[in-house]
């Protein structure tokens, strides 16, 4: 990466010094050569690891340190090292390995959150792990066996470390940013250059311990003082595929923590339904609890209901977001298999569904047709279901509604259908409705309900419309599924049509 | 068609030394290091090598004087001209390597750019550059440090200053700005265009140094005042929707302009509205205008036979001789151009929802939006004016979102909140916090565009509303106001960790800060109502001359024993106003009322007494005062409440209230239409109120290494002193040293807190060197009303004059003869303690 980017700045190579009078400026007439016909984007346009970020769809978070102990959600920062006492040494191949299960592909591990513990032995503070009296905290570090697990399970993985340090005497000042926070960083990213997320919360100061001085009141400018610009060029230079979350400005909060985004979801702005005509791609990330109490594990707390999750999962990576959902390990560092908290169980049940619903691709036997297709070769209506993320259909530029239609020679039992645009190229689909038909010539519009309008990365739409109860037993039984776009920023692109 | 007639020019060279600048780039002479093309896109053909960028510092091809003006915006003679590609992304622009780099602070800096290009759009300005701290060498000076877009909005064909906000962490040094001269898609675009950039300043003014005045008028704005009486505008209106007064009879102070941004005029699409003018005089017509385009400005074009034109912003008028012909906008021949029945009008059935700005006009045969500026016709002269206030296109439903961290909102009874509520009616909200979590309140955004600028060419497209926590019920509910469902509603919870929550102790009925007493006015005796002060039992409170109607001094303490026998006396200008004195026995942050009847005080009640009450007899024309005494008629006039007796309260600070209102037992005010205490010229007073029960106090000194504290005499503090009694302490420094500073911490330490429900529990009082008289120093009485602390710190005497003596000697008896003092003068008998010289020692004399 280092070399590609001394590449470019020798193709951009400033002029020198001169001055043109006026009669010798104009247009120079510019050319690309385009042999596919391929469309231009539609700009922004994600980056290439934003890109890999978003494949990784849904991924676990897990919320364990001081917090885990005391019972608190944000610690005050003055908590004694050691009341950090794991009972048993932590396992994050098991926090892993369960959640694989789930059909996750990832996770974020919290080594730091407010309070400012550390759960690696961090050079910039005495504030960690292996500085606490119990022997299991002794050989804790998070961040090197959950990296390990991660690899060995062939999961993707990042780290959250809190921007906000109440424990801090630094906390406020230059010296803070310099030689705490950006060195953390930095010592995390030595922990593997295969990172997929670094995740900063963005709670940014308020009453603290601080290192027991003044002023116990600490708010800072969050729009420049943990010097996000050097602090993504620094780590991009060691993992160059990390995405900088949060107040790293690469991917957003979707405005609740609730497991939902809106249905209208652009990849661009801020909030539950982003803003078609931002500048910045700036995709949407989900952050939700599976458990019923906080973040960090509490004592009594159960697991989520896996429809529940479901039901999440549909309202978040089925709306052009991630999903990052929590799982806060106990006291054990273990995530708990208890008869009331049963991860384990739900897990499997959640990755049972997954799995079930959306197993096979009735889209891969039909029949596809389309209104419009885009001359060239290259994007044909076959490309919806060949399964290649890099193939797509498109339509000729200008031509911004199309139909898209499957059908099946015998009825099929169908309960979702599946949408993906080609973001490489830009977030166009801005309406869009379905229609099922029975006997192949009455079309009854499904889901109407639901703000069919953008499409992004992927949106899922259950048929009934309803996604807390969106697998009904009996489902539709069709001959045939027409998309219709209704409207687009530009000539649409979809690589993927797929029905469940 | 014009559109813009005044402009306010600032010029750029009075600007550049009117302003501490860091960096200046005119490119009219080699003030720069390099130009070229860069593009943030990875994929870019320009990053790729397959384009070149075309870029040049060429003679200024748009010097032409602006007709208003009647100066060039820009008459410099070089400029820097850059091809904008299609090819490019939205983040393509022209390259300016700097010849010296300048620094990003914590503090905003602003880039100011002049900009000029054919098309409408956005403009973004990028910083490339690095840190300049060893701890980051090898760091490449092409990291992109900042992105921002202009604050100004830059219209095409015209020179524009493009201003950029930026910061940064101190130690980044930028050494080249890319100005992206359209920061839009571009793939849509068949051709490129020629943008122009000059006169790069970067200094600490946000104003733009050419600026265009949006929604023109023809006269000054902020200054033009009416002339005529005979004439003006009384209201405007929307038939059936509301209508605006504005004045009851015109004068000549009333303003030509007038910006009512605060009236909304809801509407809806298809809808047939008919405007209106209450118009003091006649022979004038009538204008309406709707900037549905959202640009700034009110197009005006009609057709042939008066109508307006397809996407004209004229949408209705009375009469306009178009040729011929007195035309109004549904084209019918009216006569003459004296006429102000204005047509109905229809808002377009694909209008999108939101807040447009709407101009009423009154002014003769002049269709433009800014106003007749013909001399013997002129939009003053005549009488007329302009009223702009904003239609609110809305839906029947409008959308509900929420943006929450660590709780969510739910509907009233629990379930999910709703995405969709009518317009214009009420709902309830609930806040749901998550564990470990409560809340301060809520912030209400609504209105439209609610994710992107909340003004739009001036025009507000959405207020943000913050309901706090004491406003919700017990169930956390809080019921949205209904003239706030004006528009989208985004709600976000302002959820915080439990114990820090905001407190909302002892409420007034008014905004404590800011609400000043209309009747505070010394100069008319006869209207002057004010509350000067108040005595109780020898302690007197006097409130400052800042004309508020709330005052606060937790210095300023009253003292009593439980059982006391307690007499308050106001000192209040003006008459036929009742008095009321409050302690909060609970120190739970609030005066509970509790019960009282027919004068008579519950125990449970924080009310100690007060002149009249009439409870619930609202006519208020029979009542009692805390003595249970029945008043009617002039007896109820009586502002000094009753003697009571201070009940048995543990020792502590408490808060105590004292009041002056009509009949209202309300310690936060009385809000009646006819008797509110802000018209009433009333006043509340908060101060503390000690109680102790012992006779003595602890006294306790931090020792000093230079010095420590006695008592007059000269002997040891002692480890308690009398209550409330007046403490004289000498200072006695070490030989070289001097009293700095002495710390007095008083009150009670076995307190919880130092602030229970914001009562100060302790306090400290600091006194310096200059406080002291010859080493001495007295407490006055009002501050030893508690333990007392004392820190006393020493300084090194400057004015020193040191012996080669070094033995100290301390000896009790001073009578001896042969006594110098330190200056080496001969003292018969030290008179004084201190440090003197005997028999070449040093003696120090207590």
């Amino acid at each position: 990466m280092k070399r590609h980017f001394c590449t470019v700045l020798a193709l951009l190579a400033t002029l020198p010094l001169s001055m043109r009078a006026q009669g010798d400026f104009g247009l120079v007439t510019q050319s690309l050569s385009n042999p596919k016909n391929e469309p231009r984007e539609v700009f922004p346009v994600p980056s290439e690891r934003q890109m890999k970020w978003q494949e990784t769809e849904f991924y676990a978070f897990f919320h364990y340190g001081m917090n885990t102990y005391t019972g608190k959600e944000w610690g005050f920062g003055n908590e004694n090292v050691n009341t950090f006492a794991p009972t048993r040494k932590p396992d994050p191949e098991q926090w892993l390995r369960l959640c694989k299960k789930a059909g996750m592909k990832g996770g974020i591990a919290v080594v730091k959150h407010h309070d400012g513990f550390c759960l690696w032995p961090t050079k910039t503070t005495d504030h960690h792990c292996q500085n606490s009296s119990n022997r299991y905290a002794k050989e804790t570090n998070i961040p090197r066996d959950f990296a390990a697990a991660a690899k060995k399970l062939g999961m993707k993985y990042g780290f959250y470390v809190s921007p906000w340090d109440r424990n801090s005497a630094y906390y406020g000042t230059d010296k803070y940013v310099t030689d705490v926070f950006l060195r953390q960083c930095f010592e995390l990213s030595q922990y593997g250059t295969d990172q997929f997320e670094m995740w900063f919360d963005g709670a940014r100061g308020g009453d603290g311990h601080y290192g027991g001085e003044e002023p116990k009141i600490r708010d800072i400018d969050a729009s420049y003082y943990y010097d996000i610009p050097n602090l993504r060029d620094s780590v991009h230079r060691v993992c160059p595929d990390i995405i900088l979350w949060g107040i790293g400005g690469e991917a957003r909060w979707c405005g609740t923590e609730s497991g939902y985004t809106n249905e209208t979801t652009w990849s661009m702005g801020t909030g539950l339904s982003g803003n078609e005509n931002e500048w910045r791609w700036h995709p949407s990330e989900s952050d939700a609890k599976a458990t019923s109490a906080g973040w960090f594990w509490h004592d009594g707390e159960t697991t989520k209901d896996s429809e529940v999750l479901f039901k999440m999962y549909l309202e978040t990576v089925g709306r052009n977001a991630t999903l990052i959902l929590n799982f806060p390990p106990d006291k054990s560092g273990r995530l708990t298999t208890s008869k009331e908290k049963n991860d384990s169980t739900e897990l499997c049940r959640l990755g049972e569904k997954l799995r079930t619903r959306f197993g096979t691709d009735l889209a891969k036997t039909a029949t596809v047709t389309t209104s419009h297709t885009r001359s060239g070769g290259y994007y044909d209506a076959s490309n919806l279901i060949d399964g290649d993320k890099n193939t797509y259909w498109a339509t000729e530029d200008g031509q911004k509604t199309a139909t898209i239609t499957l059908t099946w020679d015998t009825p099929q039992t169908v309960r979702y259908v599946t949408l993906q645009e080609f973001i490489r190229k830009g977030q166009r689909i801005k309406g869009f409705t379905i229609e099922t038909t029975a006997d192949g010539s009455t079309w009854t519009r499904r889901a109407s309900n639901i703000q069919t309008t953008t499409v992004g990365y992927k949106r899922i739409i259950p048929l009934n419309g309803n996604t807390a109860k969106s697998y009904d037993e009996n489902g539709f039984r069709v001959r045939g599924i027409r998309v219709k776009i209704t409207d687009s920023r530009a000539c649409p692109l979809l690589h993927t049509l797929s029905v469940f | 068609m014009k559109k813009i007639l005044s402009i306010v020019f600032f010029s750029v060279s009075a600007v550049l030394t009117a302003q501490a600048q860091v960096a200046e780039v005119t490119f009219e002479t080699d003030d720069y290091a390099s130009i070229g093309v860069y593009d943030s896109w990875e994929n870019s053909p320009f990053r790729k090598g397959l384009l070149e960028g075309n870029v040049a510092v060429i003679d200024n091809p748009h010097t032409e004087v602006n007709e208003i003006m009647g100066v060039a915006p820009n008459p410099t003679a070089k400029v820097l001209a850059v091809q904008r590609s299609r090819y490019g992304s939205n983040q393509f622009g022209a390259r300016i390597d700097l010849k010296k780099p300048f620094s990003l602070k914590p503090s905003t800096q602003y880039v100011h750019v002049l900009v000029h290009r054919p098309v409408e759009g956005r403009v973004m300005l990028m910083g490339l550059g690095k840190h300049r701290e060893k701890e980051w060498a090898g760091q490449s000076q092409e990291v992109e440090q900042f992105w921002s877009i202009s604050t100004t909005t830059v219209k095409p064909d015209q020179w524009t200053d493009a201003v950029f906000a930026i910061k940064g962490v101190s130690g980044v040094d930028i050494y080249s700005l890319v100005l992206v001269p359209e920061c839009e898609s571009t793939h849509d675009r068949t051709e490129d265009f020629i943008a122009y950039i000059d006169q790069i300043v970067v200094n600490t003014s946000a104003a733009p140094l050419v600026t265009y005045d949006e929604y023109p008028t023809s006269f000054d704005k902020e200054s033009t005042k009416a002339t005529r009486t005979d004439r003006g505008i009384r209201s405007v209106g929307l038939q059936g929707v509301k209508t605006l007064s504005l004045t009851s009879e015109p004068s000549t102070s009333d303003p030509l302009y007038r910006d009512r941004m605060d009236e909304t005029f809801a509407v809806k699409p298809g809808q047939s509205v008919k405007p209106e003018f209450n118009y003091k005089g006649s022979a004038m017509a009538g204008y309406l205008y709707v900037d549905y385009g959202q640009d700034g400005k009110f197009s005006y074009d009609i057709n042939a036979n008066g109508t307006p034109a397809a996407g004209s912003d004229i949408v209705s008028y009375s009469a306009y001789k178009n040729g011929d012909t007195w035309y109004n906008s549904v084209g019918t021949d009216v006569g003459r151009g004296g006429v102000l029945t204005m047509p109905n009008f229809t808002i377009s059935a694909d209008t999108p929802y939101g807040f447009y700005r709407m101009r009423f006009k009154v002014d003769w045969n002049c269709i433009d939006p800014a106003g007749n500026t013909d001399p013997d016709n002129s939009i003053q002269g005549n009488g007329g004016g302009i009223v702009d206030v904003r239609l609110n296109v809305h839906a029947d439903e409008v959308s509900v979102m929420e943006d929450n961290r660590n709780g969510e909102i739910l509907n009233s009874d629990g379930s999910s909140l709703v995405t969709t509520t009518p317009f214009g009616q009420a709902f309830t909200i609930k806040l749901n916090p998550e564990n470990g979590f409560s809340y301060n309140g809520v912030r209400i955004r609504h209105g439209y565009n609610l994710m992107g600028d909340s003004l739009i060419h001036g025009t507000p497209q959405y207020v943000d509303e913050f309901v706090y926590r004491d406003q919700f019920d017990e169930n956390d509910c809080y019921t949205i106001k209904a003239e706030w469902v004006d528009g989208d509603i985004l709600l976000e919870g302002l959820f915080v960790e439990k114990g820090t929550e905001m407190t909302f102790d002892y409420p007034i009925n008014f905004d404590k800060e800011k609400t000043e007493n209309p009747r505070d006015n010394p100069s008319n005796a006869s209207n002057h109502r004010r509350l000067n002060g108040v005595t109780m039992n020898g302690t007197t409170y006097t409130m400052p001359a800042d004309k508020l109607l709330y005052h606060e001094d937790m210095s300023t303490t009253f003292f009593a024993k439980s059982g006391d026998q307690m007499t308050t006396q106001f000192n209040y200008s003006g008459g036929w106003m009742n008095g009321y004195v409050y302690i909060d026995k609970e120190q739970d942050g609030m005066f509970d009322v509790g019960d009282i009847s027919n004068g008579v005080i519950g125990n449970n009640s924080d009310v100690m007494t007060f002149s009249f009450w009439s409870g619930d007899n609202t006519n208020g024309q029979s009542g009692y005062n805390s003595n249970g005494a029945n008043l009617t008629g002039p007896a109820r006039n009586v502002l000094n409440p009753p003697v009571f007796t201070m009940p048995q309260l543990a020792d502590g600070f408490y808060r105590i209230r004292f009041k002056v209102d009509w009949n209202e037992i309300d310690p936060a005010g009385n809000t009646t239409d006819d008797n509110n205490i802000i018209h009433n010229g009333g006043g509340i007073a908060d101060a503390r109120l000690r109680i102790y029960s012992g006779e003595d106090v602890n006294l306790t000194l931090t020792a000093h290494p230079f010095g420590t504290l006695n008592m007059a005499g000269g002997e040891p503090l002692p480890e308690s002193v009398p209550f409330k009694t007046a403490l004289t302490l000498v200072a006695v420094p070490q030989e070289g040293y001097k009293i700095d500073s002495l710390y007095v911490m008083h009150g009670d330490f076995s307190a919880p807190n130092q602030f229970v429900h914001s009562v100060p529990q302790w306090l400290t009082t600091i006194y310096t060197s200059v406080d002291f008289d010859e080493d001495a120093l007295t407490l006055p009485a009002e501050i030893i009303d508690g333990d007392v602390k004392l820190l006393a710190t020493f300084v090194v005497d400057e004015n020193y004059t040191p012996t080669s003596l070094s033995a100290v000697e301390t000896m009790s008896d001073g009578s001896v003869q042969g006594w110098y003092d330190l200056q080496g003068r001969r003292v018969i008998k030290p008179s004084e303690s201190g440090i003197y010289l005997r028999g070449g020692k040093k003696v120090f004399i207590k």
